[in-house]
């Protein structure tokens, strides 16, 4: 007779806490990656290198994105506090 | 008192008679609420939490944070080897002043029912800041729920 190892798991939940900020570009592509591009532990070696030269080119096209993106919205910000004649409010954004 | 990382007992039992769906879009809406901080829980929290209800004054509070907590996003469930997993996508309660030491994820299409009860191992802080909650990589070993 023998026995199945089997039954019902749970993960673990980890906490990215920022204060006075949101998450910056580097934070967000380190919740993005291991979503994005997972290589297995036991791949082939060859296989494991193509992979991370792959994620590697990957997160600094993302990250030239989610930059020029901030930047955009930053952008949209300024134009919106301007319009509302809070020109200092305005000036303070830009220099983020 | 003090809340300690399990699965509902009640969870194993409801989802042998088909009471949670963990299907993206068609499926349940499951929603994550925050604990307050360790030195003020006053209840105990765990394998036998069986309901959002059960969280009562031990519920974080602060400044854009809703009681009830936020819905999460589903991953439809698949297999992974001999393994059936599930996935949920990272949440971020955004610019936020809270203080929190776990969360329960409960199936608000259904009653309310916990799933399970997850310590952060210590009080976490944001303060006019995004707080998120990270899930595990949805394999085999780490993912969120597991049936192995």
């Amino acid at each position: 007779m023998f026995s199945v190892g089997s039954g019902l798991a749970m993960g673990e939940i980890k906490t990215l806490a920022t204060s006075g900020r949101g998450l910056n570009a580097d934070e967000i592509i380190g919740l993005m990656m291991p979503r994005l591009l997972h290589v297995a532990d036991n791949a082939p070696p060859a296989i494991r290198e193509q992979a991370a030269a792959f994620k590697a080119d990957i997160e600094r096209l993302v990250r030239h994105y989610i930059v020029q993106a901030q930047k955009s919205r930053d952008t949209t910000i300024c134009g919106v506090l301007e319009q509302a004649g809070q020109y200092d409010a305005a000036a303070i954004v830009r220099k983020l | 008192m003090a809340i300690t990382q399990a699965m509902s007992t009640s969870f194993k039992q409801e989802l042998l008679v088909a009471t949670h769906n963990f299907t993206l879009t068609t499926g349940d809406a499951f929603k994550l609420a925050l604990f307050r901080a360790t030195a003020s829980i006053s209840g105990t929290f765990g394998a036998g939490t069986t309901n959002y209800s059960n969280m009562g004054a031990d519920e974080a509070s602060g400044t854009n944070y809703t009681a009830g907590g936020s819905t999460l996003t589903n991953v439809t469930p698949t297999t992974s080897g001999t393994t059936a997993l599930t996935d949920f996508a990272d949440l971020v309660f955004t610019n936020v002043t809270i203080t929190a030491s776990g969360c329960l994820i409960y199936n608000s299409t259904d009653s309310n029912r916990s799933v399970g009860v997850f310590d952060f191992g210590g009080d976490k802080t944001a303060t006019a800041g995004d707080m998120t909650m990270i899930f595990p990589t949805a394999d085999a070993s780490n993912a969120i729920i597991r049936l192995v």
